[in-house]
């Protein structure tokens, strides 16, 4: 509820100051202080060309009422989640636009107090986004409360629906599997029988055929009970127990079944009922395997990979039968089990198939890591310290003494040193841990990945937005700085890109893909029109500069997204 | 006598490996074929040119047993078909009839019902599990 209340506060704050905006105009902008209503007869110029601009800021506030006061009634988390972080990035870009325009006009006095308004927006969203709500970045290690209710209850329907699925399968099973053992017993020693006074060397064929067919109704038995009993708890049984199946499976179909397994993690790094979930998911893939591939050959690893300090655990089955269309709806309950299965354990199950192709599932089990939490609290402290710098440098600014140029240029020397100081001392410093994030395949890791990439990218932004509005006088100096900043920025985020189009799986790279090309949309259509008029007060051509660079890093960002989902497609 | 010819289509290994080494005892009946699917029949039907085609109705993937009987009867009408199954299915049963299968065995009859079976669809004869005769004939009957 506490979603509902902000966003509908929001809402009414939103149109009442955006109303405002429209039909006052200049007047109730704080940065232009001391105007007053007898004044504004005869306004000056400064206020009479600023008035197209705060019409324009009072209709994006309007917009944004509207998408609150819409948004407001949704009741699914994620979709409140999605919103809030919206709201929140939103939030924190015009924040942090306002302080910067704070400082760039230094002799206005009302302007803070627009700035405190501006920053209550990430501050109450920040709240929600991540106390209330649970934070979309760590939505797959912490749940809300509510989604978790949800998710108990879809998974205790689904294991009900499951039990009546399972008993059908065994049924079918028996029928498949002993039935055409006993028969096959039947009639080998049928022919025994037959053979017996004529063709001794038939009989004892037959013989034989009795006693390999009876070894393997006992494998099959065996693999079927152990699908009836709980599944293995330990990796020993594990291992153990998808030996049986893969034996099973062999004897059952004709084809050439090999198992490869690594050492494995501890069961106590992977989350619980791991081991049971890998059983049950494996077992699915074989019996689809049995049922519907007439493969030759069936392959099934389980490995952990060893990615520096942090590894993931991989099972991989493949097989070369007839293979399936992956996007055909009716792909089968089984593939639906092994999605939800892994979903309890945080895995991501990926499956590749192509009739006449044969199929291949591969699925990483995170095992979770302390670096992220540490990471997470990196992440706030650095955003927490970004804007602590910036309030500290506009107060300075305020009581500094203006002896002239020579002041300013001390000042923004100072200024650019605070802003800079925090990146340089995290890249040093992280140097080797982002080296092991890269290369890593665990989910756990990613995320944190993500939050590292975020809070550089954020104080790269604010570091530009503040020398572009700052050394206004310095003109093309700026328009320099701006770009080698900016072009150092791209080649990282290029380099990262390309580090995870490698490393992660094609859904994985997808999913990083387009929360990148996701906040870079809201951080654009939020901050465009502030920057817009941001330019027009400050009489300055520079921040402008964050137009173009922000599309060319979205097109960038865009690029890469649609590029992923054409692997894909050319992988399935 | 001249033996009869009979090609045996079953994805399961061993049933095949069986009931070739039982039907192969009898001198009337040469195994001249063994087929894993309905696909790899057709492929070498011309080859083997069945008298008697001894079905498996349930397989994996692509074509099933009824598909087959369906096809391979198209090709030679006078080859007959005999389905030899596990399950007890009786829409089954009738889906194999309807296809044009003349003889019907379950897997779990004894060993000498397959032979008879075999035998009397060389002479154009029907044999269909007796467990099965019953309420699924009527609904045969009457289409």
């Amino acid at each position: 509820m506490v979603y509902r209340k902000l966003m509908t506060s929001t809402a009414a704050f939103m149109l009442v100051l955006g109303t405002l905006f429209v039909l006052l105009g200049p007047r109730i902008l704080p940065y232009l202080g001391g105007v007053s209503w007898g004044e504004l007869a005869q306004p000056p110029l400064t206020v009479r060309s600023a008035i197209p601009f705060t019409r324009l800021f009072g209709v994006t506030l309007l917009t944004v009422g509207l998408i609150a006061w819409m948004a407001r009634k949704l009741d699914r988390p994620e979709d409140q989640r999605s919103i809030g972080l919206a709201f929140f990035m939103g939030g924190l870009s015009l924040s942090i636009l306002a302080l910067i325009q704070q400082i760039a006009v230094w002799a206005t006095t009302t302007g803070w107090s627009l700035v405190f308004m501006i920053a209550a927006f990430p501050l109450s969203f920040g709240y929600v986004f991540f106390v209330e709500l649970g934070g979309a970045d760590f939505r797959r290690l912490t749940l809300s409360q509510d989604s978790e209710k949800l998710r108990q209850q879809w998974i205790r329907q689904l294991s009900e629906a499951a039990a009546q699925q399972e008993r059908n399968r065994l049924a079918r099973d028996l029928h498949d599997s002993i039935k055409q053992q006993i028969f096959s017993i039947n009639v080998s020693a049928a022919a025994a029988q037959e053979r017996w006074a004529s063709d001794g060397g038939g009989a004892r064929q037959a013989l034989e055929d009795v006693r390999n067919s009876a070894r393997e109704a006992m494998i099959e038995m065996e693999a079927m009970l152990q699908q009836l009993r709980p599944a293995p708890l330990e990796n020993v049984g594990l291992v153990e127990a998808l030996r049986k199946q893969a034996e099973a499976l062999q004897y059952r179909t004709g084809a050439q079944v090999t198992t490869e397994f690594g050492d494995l993690p501890d069961s106590d790094t992977l989350s619980p009922g791991a081991q049971e979930a890998i059983f049950r998911i494996a077992q699915e893939a074989l019996n689809n395997i049995a049922r519907h591939a007439r493969a030759k050959n069936v392959h099934l690893r389980l490995y952990q990979q060893h990615n520096g300090d942090n590894p993931a655990l991989w099972l991989k089955i493949e097989d070369d039968g007839a293979g399936f269309d992956t996007t055909e709806s009716g792909a089968g309950m089984g593939l639906a089990n092994i999605n939800a299965r892994a979903a309890e354990i945080g895995g991501r199950p990926h499956i590749e198939s192509a009739p006449g192709k044969g199929t291949n599932l591969v699925m990483s089990i995170p095992i979770i890591s302390p670096d992220v939490t540490n990471i997470r609290r990196k992440y706030y402290a650095n955003q927490a310290y970004t804007f602590i710098a910036i309030m500290i440098i506009g107060i300075l600014g305020r009581h500094l003494p203006r002896t002239g140029d020579k002041t300013n240029g001390i000042y923004l020397f100072i200024a650019a040193i605070m802003l800079l100081l925090p990146t340089l001392i995290h890249v040093a410093k992280e140097k080797g841990l982002l080296e092991k994030l890269r290369s890593t395949n665990n989910v756990a890791l990613k995320i944190s990945l993500g939050l590292t990439r975020d809070s550089y990218q954020a104080l790269f932004f604010v570091f530009i937005c503040f020398i572009s509005c700052s050394v206004r006088q310095a003109g093309f100096l700026s328009v320099i700085l701006s770009g080698v900043v900016w072009w150092s920025h791209m080649r990282r985020i290029h380099r990262v890109m390309k580090e995870l189009k490698e490393k992660l799986s094609a859904i994985d790279f997808k999913q990083s893909a387009e929360q990148m090309w996701r906040q870079s949309i809201i951080t654009l259509t939020m901050a465009t029109p502030l920057v817009v008029t941001l330019s027009w007060l400050t009489h300055a051509a520079q921040p402008l500069l964050f137009i173009p660079l922000s599309a060319l890093y979205l097109g960038y960002v865009a690029w890469w997204r649609y590029g992923g989902i054409s692997i894909i497609r050319q992988g399935a | 006598m001249s033996q009869i010819r009979v090609v045996l289509v079953d994805d399961h290994r061993v049933v095949s490996r069986g009931v070739r080494s039982y039907l192969e005892s009898f001198p009337d009946i040469a195994i001249v074929g063994v087929a894993a699917n309905g696909e790899e029949l057709l492929k070498k039907f011309d080859e083997w040119l069945p008298e008697v085609v001894v079905m498996d109705l349930l397989m994996p993937g692509g074509m099933d047993g009824v598909e087959a009987t369906k096809r391979v009867r198209a090709l030679s009408p006078r080859m007959q078909v005999v389905a030899l199954t596990a399950s007890v299915d009786e829409a089954r049963l009738i889906g194999a009839l309807r296809a044009g299968a003349i003889g019907y065995v379950r897997k779990d009859s004894e060993p000498e019902a397959l032979l008879a079976a075999v035998r009397a669809a060389a002479r154009g004869h029907s044999v269909i599990d007796p467990a099965l005769t019953g309420d699924a004939l009527h609904d045969f009957a009457r289409g």
